[in-house]
């Protein structure tokens, strides 16, 4: 099976189990977990060579994910890596705004774990295909 | 209030943007068991022992909406929502309040947002207690809607920002 090493970043810690939950239900791949509690944490825990693909509410104290994933793209290297926005904001507006910062995809809450694999599915997908599957990493 | 003030405050275009989120989002969490019980305009948010989340939207209007769980409710619901037991007293009750309000606020501010009126969602506050009233300053607009689910009863307390004036009433 896959293994591709997913950053989950949200404030509520609820959330971040549901979220992890749900992925692992996916059985798209062997996720393995790094946790981040808001955008501040997530950035310092975030390095471009230890993630595969990134899990990020936007709705945050400290820093929210738009400004996250805008900070962490600026690192660098980060082309390969999906920044999925998971958020109750579902305006047109908040999602432009994401993407300009260059997330790549969302999923609004609640979700289901089949509405989570249809959403994933195309971007694994698309991902094994121009890295040609380096992103996979083994453990 | 006055009628004449509520619906200067609560369009009927913006009240029914509020129901339909409730419908869609508490649909979903329990299962698509929610029932509509009534509505009152003037009383204020009171459980013996519940927890409430509530979330601020500002833009083009003002409003302060409050999710009341009653204990039993609470312990229902967060177990539907998160899909594991959640003790009552514990952070990730309060997490899930939190969860619980900001999943309804999204979903508000993006039904707001179709009918051409744009506001800004807050960070929630939680707060758990017994013989709870959320009180409101008297003069401000407000309305609570009361429903019932599988999980148990629950009401939404929409408060409006803007005051109203009686001097000149």
């Amino acid at each position: 099976m896959l293994k591709l090493r997913a950053l989950v970043v949200d404030d509520s810690r609820v959330m971040r189990n549901m979220v992890m939950e749900n992925l692992k239900r996916t059985g798209l791949a062997e996720f393995i977990f790094t946790e981040a509690s808001d955008g501040k944490d997530a950035l310092k825990k975030f390095h471009p060579k230890k993630f595969d693909i990134a899990f990020v509410d936007i709705h945050m104290p400290n820093m929210d994910g738009i400004e996250f994933v805008d900070k962490a793209r600026e690192k660098g290297e980060t082309e390969n890596i999906p920044f999925i926005m998971i958020t109750s904001e579902k305006t047109m507006g908040k999602m432009t705004e994401a993407t300009d910062a260059g997330a790549n995809s969302y999923i609004c809450k609640p979700f289901t774990t089949l509405e989570l694999r249809k959403k994933l599915v195309p971007i694994i997908d698309k991902l094994s295909k121009t890295s040609g599957g380096d992103f996979f990493h083994s453990l | 209030m006055s009628n004449e003030d509520f619906a200067e405050d609560f369009s009927a275009t913006h009240i029914e943007c509020l129901k339909k989120s409730i419908e869609v989002s508490f649909n979903f969490i329990s299962d698509n068991s929610l029932k509509f019980t009534g509505e009152n305009t003037n009383s204020v948010l009171w459980m013996s022992e519940g927890i409430v989340g509530i979330i601020s939207l500002v833009g083009d209007l003002s409003w302060s909406v409050s999710l009341g769980l009653p204990k039993q409710s609470a312990i229902n619901m967060a177990k539907l929502f998160a899909g594991f037991d959640i003790a009552y007293d514990s952070d990730d009750m309060d997490d899930v309040t939190g969860e619980l309000i900001n999943v309804l606020a999204g979903d508000i501010v993006a039904q707001l947002d179709a009918v051409g009126t744009s506001v800004d969602m807050s960070l929630p506050t939680v707060a758990r207690g017994n013989q709870m009233e959320v009180h409101v300053p008297d003069r401000l607009p407000r309305i609570q809607l009361h429903y019932t689910s599988n999980e148990g009863d629950f009401a939404i307390s929409l408060t409006s920002g803007k005051f109203h004036d009686r001097r000149n009433k």
